[in-house]
């Protein structure tokens, strides 16, 4: 990180073109001295701590540099937990909030959340169900009963981060979500249908 | 995209990428080689830094545009977008690309208060480029050049934007916008990553 030091100090700086390599947290994303700006800047520390000792984080911006090669006995051990606990902790962030747009929402207890949206530029829905896999229901036989309910065709598919979802041709987020309910037994007021951006909970949907 | 007044060279949309996601990107298309050669050369131009990297940075064949809302259009080499720009508006690179190559703009450095505000998406306020923490070129840039967003004490750019006033202008002025963010960490198009494909 040397090299950007110096860039920072003189801008304009010689022409050797080498892509710089930047250590992005693996919490927050952000470049890791900017993760005290975050909103997970105690995940992102203990991120920091087992994988990239050497690099200044938000506490130690200023001392960065200071002691390099020193650090790397970090342990193998100590990187596969935070990984693994990392992982687990996306995977849940994930399943909380469906496309992102759910993500603000408390982390940690489990939820299920469907939304209907319009394909793009036709007249034609799509609703996804995401997170029963947390209620031990089995992706595959959720997308034959919605399929065979709603006599349209379903898939499990996944988002850009990995998110298992079933979707299920229709606008039927509402209907699904009773559906879900009186089916696999998912506490109402776990289940959550997207209105745009207002999640409504399953529970105040009775008909 | 026709019948629309053509627009002045200052990209219009406030805190452009806050909520941006796939969703919001309309087509992507394979680009013909002429134009991939065209794309390139706009690149060369724009950057001079760039220059001996450039084919490396977008490799013949596998350079696609992509557009999206916004009229953003995006150069996207292997799901992951490399530059882009608003209609006539100056083409800015995406973070990751700056963070690589941070010598490539004209940058100027903000003070620490400022930072938390632009990372939710504000426009850079005159005082938070004069005061103390901030920096600002010696050289007097125009309005509506393309900068890169540094921060006092912090080693890599936080956010690309657009001089809304002449360099000049931000030192005499003491309030209003100096800078308007078009690109910021952890905006939308930042969370996309290297997964931009439809």
């Amino acid at each position: 990180m040397a090299a950007a030091a110096a860039a920072a100090a003189s801008p304009e700086e010689g022409p050797a073109v080498v892509a710089l390599e930047v250590v992005y947290c693996g919490v927050c994303g952000m470049p890791t001295e900017y993760c005290e700006y975050g909103s997970t800047i105690d995940r992102c520390e203990a991120w920091r701590k087992a994988n990239c000792p050497t690099e200044g984080g938000a506490a130690a911006a200023a001392a960065s540099g200071a002691g390099d090669a020193d650090d790397e006995e970090g342990g193998a051990e100590a990187d596969e937990e935070a990984d693994a606990k990392a992982e687990a902790e996306a995977s849940e962030a994930a399943a909380a909030g469906a496309t992102g747009k759910g993500a603000k929402k408390k982390v940690g207890e489990a939820k299920v959340v469907i939304q209907s949206k319009q394909v793009k530029g036709r007249k034609k829905w799509l609703t996804m169900v995401v997170g029963v896999e947390l209620f031990d229901v089995k992706l595959k036989d959720l997308k034959k009963s919605l399929s065979s309910k709603f006599a349209a065709s379903a898939s499990i598919t996944e988002n850009a981060k990995g998110t298992k979802m079933v979707q299920v041709g229709g606008e039927v987020a509402e209907e699904a979500a009773l559906f879900i309910v009186q089916e696999y037994g998912i506490p109402a007021t776990r289940v959550f249908v997207l209105q745009g951006k207002k999640a409504v909970s399953a529970a105040k949907l009775e008909v | 995209m026709a019948a629309e007044p053509a627009e002045a060279v200052e990209t219009t949309s406030i805190a452009l990428f806050k909520k941006y996601s796939l969703d919001d990107i309309a087509t992507m298309t394979k680009l013909k080689s002429s134009t991939q050669r065209a794309i390139k050369r706009n690149v060369a131009d724009e950057f001079p830094l760039l220059e001996p990297i450039v084919d490396d940075l977008l490799p013949k064949g596998d350079t696609q545009e992509a557009k999206g809302k916004g009229r953003v259009s995006f150069v996207v080499v292997r799901k992951t977008p490399i530059v882009f720009r608003q209609q006539h508006g100056p083409l800015f690179p995406t973070l990751r690309v700056l963070h690589a190559y941070p010598t490539m703009m004209q940058r100027v450095q903000v003070d620490k208060g400022a930072i938390k505000f632009i990372l939710k998406g504000a426009d850079v306020m005159c005082p938070g480029l004069t005061s103390a923490g901030g920096w600002l070129p010696e050289e007097d840039l125009p309005e509506h050049t393309a900068v890169a967003v540094y921060a006092e004490g912090k080693e890599h750019a936080l956010a690309v934007g657009q001089l809304a006033m002449s360099v000049s202008e931000i030192r005499s002025a003491t309030k209003g916008i100096g800078i308007r963010i078009i690109h910021y960490l952890n905006d939308g198009l930042w969370r996309i990553g290297d997964e931009f494909e439809l």
